[in-house]
């Protein structure tokens, strides 16, 4: 019966951790698209988007630290790559950075499907 | 490579953990759903190891969990008998008072080939000593051999015998086990006085067994055996 018991409890403990590491990535993400949106903004109003480019790359830094944890790096690795480049188009004024934006947008958007337990992402 | 190491050592240390928690069952014959989860977690297992880039978590939640889910089933098929046909099956009989029932073979898909070697692992060879034979739900075959073939039994000579316990291991490499003693009904005090009557140093002996009936069996570390019957 303990090891009933021990089992339900290891059962239950990785339903709720699987729920949590959802929600905690859906959130994450969340906040790193309005970072994006918000650059989009200001490029679409010709301001210096170096500020929120910069808070982006250290939202996505929080990010990445702990989604290393229960994500696979190949699937971080990609959106790693196009996050490092966006302070410095930023920058530069660069004509890729809303490319790049975008770009990084659509991995970000793909990261939390991947991790939503919906039909399509589970099968 | 450091990475890797401290990796094997948490998985194996998890696989460790796994396996005791699905229990004794799991070493002795498997069921069809624990023959899956062995393979399954044997195979999951290596994932982690070999490649650095999935999150020790991601190897180790799905272990967890079909093992978890192994034992919180094996529960449910105790208290739940439809389950548990469900799940396991249930044993089938091919041999029934002598007679080879044809159809049942049929539906198990257990050729004359299957029969013949499962009677021979149990020591039989010909078929007209066997009464009666079950397939059980885990593939092995249960054989009761005809009354007369059988091995005779001390009833069936009229011979008497005693009951008792196997001996237990009471001293295991110098050191008394004080759980397996209580079993015996000896008393450490009494023990002691076993051994000093024999001239024996507790911390000579390897292996020393005893029953209720106070048989006492010494393998000693020098390579000696002795035997005696406490009072």
């Amino acid at each position: 019966m303990t090891r009933v018991k021990i089992s339900a409890l290891i059962l239950a403990s990785l339903i709720g951790m699987s729920i949590f590491a959802s929600v905690w990535v859906n959130e994450k993400c969340s906040r790193l698209i309005d970072c994006m949106d918000r650059i989009e903004q200001e490029i679409q109003e010709g301001k210096d988007t170096t500020v929120s480019a910069r808070e982006l790359e250290k939202e996505w830094t929080d990010f990445r630290k702990t989604a290393s944890v229960m994500i696979r790096n190949d699937k971080l690795t990609e959106p790693e790559r196009v996050a490092g480049r966006i302070t410095l188009l930023a920058q530069q004024g660069s004509q890729d950075l809303p490319s790049a934006v975008e770009e990084l947008r659509h991995m970000t958007r793909q990261l939390m499907h991947g991790e939503t337990p919906k039909l399509t992402s589970v099968l | 490579m450091c990475v890797v190491l401290i990796r094997s050592l948490i998985l194996y240390l998890l696989v460790i953990f796994a396996v005791r928690l699905m229990g004794k069952r799991q070493l002795g014959e498997l069921q069809p759903s624990e023959l899956v989860i062995t393979i399954l977690v044997s195979n999951i297992a290596t994932l982690p190891l070999e490649d650095v880039d999935i999150p020790i978590i991601v190897g180790v939640t799905p272990i967890l969990a079909l093992v978890c889910f192994e034992v919180v089933i094996s529960w449910l098929n105790l208290i739940s008998p439809k389950l548990r046909k469900v799940i396991s099956g249930s044993p089938k009989v091919i041999i029934s008072n002598g007679r080879i029932d044809r159809e049942t073979m049929r539906e198990l898909r257990f050729s004359v080939d299957d029969l013949t070697m499962a009677l021979r692992s149990q020591g039989i060879f010909d078929l007209s000593e066997v009464q009666f034979a079950v397939v059980e739900t885990t593939g092995s075959v249960s054989v009761m051999k005809k009354s007369g073939k059988d091995t005779p039994t001390r009833e069936d000579m009229k011979i008497t015998a005693k009951d008792c316990d196997p001996p237990h291991v009471i001293i295991s490499d110098g050191i008394i086990l004080n759980a397996a003693l209580n079993n015996t009904g000896i008393t450490e005090a009494e023990l002691n006085r076993l051994l000093r009557l024999h001239s024996i140093d507790s911390r000579d002996i390897f292996i020393m067994t005893a029953d209720r009936e106070k048989n006492c069996f010494c393998s000693m570390k020098d390579g000696k055996n002795l035997a005696f019957k406490g009072e």
